[in-house]
């Protein structure tokens, strides 16, 4: 059992010290431009910066473009969440705010109940 | 849905079938008021409600969704049948549906919460109506 035990043991330890060597001893990979090849003409700044940091502006400017500029042209909100709501009635007379009859005073028979979230 | 109107075609619809439905049922008059309070909500859903044709038999519901408020105002005539109890439980459910963004839903479900604690008891041993 115990002979079993430290031939487990040693192949483990061997295992580890080669797994652990090779990543020690790893190195990305890179190789000369074998002969006859043209050397790859270098990449200046301005170019990289427009590859990498301008296209996915310019990317996102159009995205963006296409999710409001419809709205926008139809006259709707694109406020995040609910935009001012224009009074509606149902049910009820077309009156505006100045036309309204006056509120309850003391003497009033009506009932109802407020809330507010 | 036009900017401004916060119900689209489908849920007017709705909000109107559920009106109707609430009027046949308990012969009160069902009108509802979606918009900006000017002052206190409560008294402007009070100058709402007797700014409709027949006050007292009316139950006007007034929405503020940029305060936040929901009003619901009951005619004399309406209390008889209506308590103020069983109009804060459908005001109770209302806020529940318009903290969840559910505006339409909210109201259709308190017009109908409000229909169903509004019909006259029937009459016993035959008396008449009215």
């Amino acid at each position: 059992m115990s002979r079993l035990t430290s031939a487990a043991l040693a192949v483990l330890a061997a295992t580890t010290v080669a797994v652990l060597a090779g990543a020690v001893l790893a190195a990305p990979a890179s190789a000369d431009v074998p002969e006859g090849w043209p050397e790859a003409p270098g990449v200046d700044i301005l170019t990289m910066l427009g590859l990498f940091v301008g296209l996915p502006v310019l990317m996102a400017v159009v995205i963006v473009a296409f999710m409001y500029v419809p709205p926008v042209v139809r006259g709707e909100s694109i406020k995040p969440g609910s935009g001012p709501v224009t009074d509606q009635w149902l049910g009820g007379p077309r009156r505006s705010a100045g036309e309204l009859a006056a509120p309850d005073g003391a003497q009033s028979r009506a009932g109802g109940a407020s809330g507010r979230w | 849905m036009a900017a401004g109107d916060p119900f689209s075609s489908s849920e007017r619809a709705a909000l109107d079938e559920a009106m109707r439905q609430a009027e046949q049922r308990c012969r009160a008059e069902f009108s509802v008021f979606v918009g900006a309070s000017h002052g206190d909500p409560r008294a402007f859903a009070t100058s709402l409600h007797n700014s409709l044709v027949a006050p007292s038999r009316s139950v006007l519901i007034m929405v503020d969704p940029s305060a936040r408020a929901v009003e619901v105002v009951t005619g004399g005539h309406v209390r008889q049948e209506l308590t103020d109890h069983e109009v804060e439980l459908a005001v109770a459910s209302m806020q529940n549906d318009f903290a969840a963004g559910d505006l339409a839903g909210g109201l259709r479900r308190g017009i109908t919460m409000l229909a169903d604690h509004a019909v006259p008891l029937p009459s016993r041993h035959g008396e008449d109506d009215d």
